[in-house]
């Protein structure tokens, strides 16, 4: 058999890929655990922002249209029910999760998925500092507990009519962000259709 | 359907151009644009790798690797067997890398052959095209759009095609584009610690400039 | 050996800013100092391993087909950082994004799996990898730092001045150009500077 024979080589390209096939395969199963639990404790963080009331979430996939969890109290009882909007944003899908209670308000949104332009439609998404850096490597200032983005904040209370975008501030509608009029519409349109998706699929009259 | 192909064509030739606005394939951008001929001929041949490896990985990916009902291995060996048991999806890079390393010797060795002089003009370049950030790039984006929506209704060849094909033309777009300029450049008076590469990337500065004003389009 | 080896990597020979290599991640992931670092951080980790993995075996690897087998190789630790940050630092996972499968085809690794690892003994491969490593963490951090502090007055994620507004241009796609583009400009300035100072040195001698 010549030195450089076209089975010598693949068999040595395969016995370095099978050796990569075992490091990789035995890595995957001694992470997939955790990998799993990271994807279900995002998930679960969102609805314990959007349900702050629930302690325990129940998946109902009967949905015709809409997927959503029931949020139940220490009895069992439902206090609300969450659910996923999308809409196109400026130049991404926005993700939002909403959560409502019995009548039909908001008690809470978290956009899990976003990719708009960094500064103005991600505004959507942050948490004003507490503290500048200068404070920060001294150790100044509070930390205390991360508040949550303004613009998620505003929803809370408001029903499916108070769902219109508004340039300036307002109590009834829903202030846009400055230099995002497109994702601030996006997300409004995410969150209302969903709703009234919910609404029109379980009947809930509000 | 040709309304959604459009869009996801046009997405990523201009809103989303590969170079100026997801930084992929930045290397034979500054490398190979020093002129039009030689960077028509790369854009040509990443634009037919960028196609069939879209093409070849699809198919991979959605019949190997993922744990979907359609996976081939849940096929033969299935019944009753979970199909999640079957997650290959963490060996996409490895499997795509060799794919791509594959399917860019096939092209090397069709261009010896059918065309001499092509091979003499791309040189080097085309087995760079392997490690071109772009290609492995645009692969993963085809097959990440199905794996993120889960249960929703995972992107199509036809759409992954669209997006493969697209992405080469965007990158061959701007590679004509700064190819075109810096033949020009060579006769302007530039400051000598500007020459070279600074200037290039300046240019490119202008150039991501100017297609952030299609971020609206779609 | 070892420390010029390592030092190598991090200013005469960094990869960044002299051999233009890895310029996609650089561009990309520079958008704060977190991310950079980050970045650096495992693309370092891929790199001493590959080198180190390449060195090894580079005696039984036929010069046929010695690229494919330095792709498997990287590509398998890639695939082992991507599970790691999956599984132990979601958010930063997620702030790579696309970037974490890329190390594989950063030419910075292949380059040097290819042009040192291949022709050199153990220890100093994984030396050479940690330098490059760390030289391109260092060019990416001081990119990361430019770009953040200008265009989102921030450093860490804290504010730095407050009630001043940023420029968001460099946040954006074309303040990546900007900035790596002066940066090259000033680097070769302070080398033509140096080296008609030594010129002058030497002819005055």
């Amino acid at each position: 058999m010549a030195k450089d024979s076209i089975i010598k080589l693949g068999l040595i390209l395969m016995v370095i890929c099978i050796v990569a096939g075992v490091a990789l395969a035995t890595t995957y199963s001694l992470t997939k655990n955790r990998i799993e639990e990271q994807l279900q404790s995002q998930q679960l963080d969102a609805l314990k922002v959007v349900l702050p009331r629930a302690v325990e979430f129940s998946k109902c996939n009967s949905g015709v249209d809409i997927d959503y969890y029931e949020g139940l109290n220490d009895e069992k009882g439902i206090v609300g029910y969450a659910f996923i909007g999308e809409s196109k944003g400026y130049s991404s899908i926005i993700k939002v999760v909403v959560g409502i209670d019995q009548e039909g308000t908001i008690t809470g949104i978290k956009i899990t998925e976003q990719k708009e332009t960094p500064g103005l439609g991600t505004q959507s998404v942050e948490v004003p500092v507490t503290r500048t850096f200068w404070q920060a490597i001294l150790g100044k200032g509070e930390s205390g507990e991360p508040s949550r983005p303004w613009f998620e904040d505003q929803f809370v209370g408001k029903v499916v009519k108070d769902l219109r975008v508004i340039t300036g501030k307002t109590d009834t509608g829903i202030q846009a962000l400055t230099g995002a009029t497109i994702t601030s519409k996006a997300v409004t349109k995410a969150v209302r259709e969903s709703i009234e998706k919910f609404l029109k699929q379980n009947k809930l009259n509000k | 359907m040709i309304g959604e192909l459009l869009i996801i064509f046009i997405g990523v030739v201009l809103v989303n151009n590969f170079v100026l606005v997801k930084f992929l394939g930045i290397c034979p951008y500054i490398g190979v644009s020093k002129d039009l001929k030689s960077a028509t001929g790369m854009g040509v041949a990443v634009i037919f790798v960028m196609t069939m490896a879209s093409a070849a990985t699809w198919l991979i990916y959605h019949y190997l690797l993922a744990p979907s009902p359609s996976n081939i291995w849940f096929r033969i060996l299935g019944d009753g067997i979970d199909p999640s048991s079957f997650n290959f999806a963490y060996l996409r890079t490895i499997v795509f890398i060799l794919v791509i390393a594959a399917l860019v010797q096939l092209v090397e060795m069709i261009i010896t052959k059918t065309s001499p002089a092509l091979h003499h003009a791309l040189g080097i370049y085309l087995p760079l095209i392997t490690t071109n950030c772009a290609v492995l790039g645009v692969t993963v984006l085809n097959i990440d759009i199905f794996f993120k929506e889960g249960q929703a209704v995972p992107w199509s060849l036809l759409k992954s095609l669209t997006q493969g094909f697209g992405a080469g033309v965007g990158f061959t777009l701007a590679l004509i584009l700064m190819a075109s300029i810096r033949e020009r450049l060579e006769l302007a008076d530039i400051p000598p610690s500007l020459r070279g590469a600074p200037i290039a990337f300046l240019v490119g500065a202008l150039m991501s400039m100017a297609f952030l004003g299609f971020s609206g389009l779609i | 050996m070892i420390v010029q080896t390592f030092t190598k990597g991090i200013f005469q020979r960094n990869p960044v800013f002299i051999l233009l290599l890895g310029l996609c991640p650089t561009l990309a992931i520079s958008t704060s100092v977190k991310n950079a670092i980050g970045m650096g951080v495992a693309a370092t980790f891929v790199l001493v391993f590959s080198n180190l993995f390449v060195s090894l075996i580079k005696n039984l690897i036929p010069k046929k087909i010695r690229i494919p087998c330095y792709i498997v190789v990287i590509a398998t630790f890639v695939t082992l950082v991507e599970l790691f940050l999956e599984a132990y630092l979601p958010d930063l996972n997620a702030s790579l994004g696309l970037f974490v499968p890329l190390i594989v085809v950063n030419c910075i690794i292949l380059g040097r799996a290819e042009a040192f690892a291949s022709r050199n003994p153990v220890s100093l491969s994984m030396a050479d990898g940690l330098g490059m490593g760390v030289g391109f963490t260092l060019a990416l951090v001081l990119l990361g730092a430019i770009r953040e502090v200008l265009g989102s007055n921030a450093l860490l994620g804290y504010e730095l001045i407050p009630g001043f507004r940023p420029a968001m241009i460099m946040i954006l796609p074309p303040g990546a150009f900007l900035t790596i583009g002066f940066l090259l400009g000033f680097f070769a300035l302070i080398r033509a500077r140096r080296e008609k100072r030594e010129r002058e040195m030497t002819k005055s001698k």
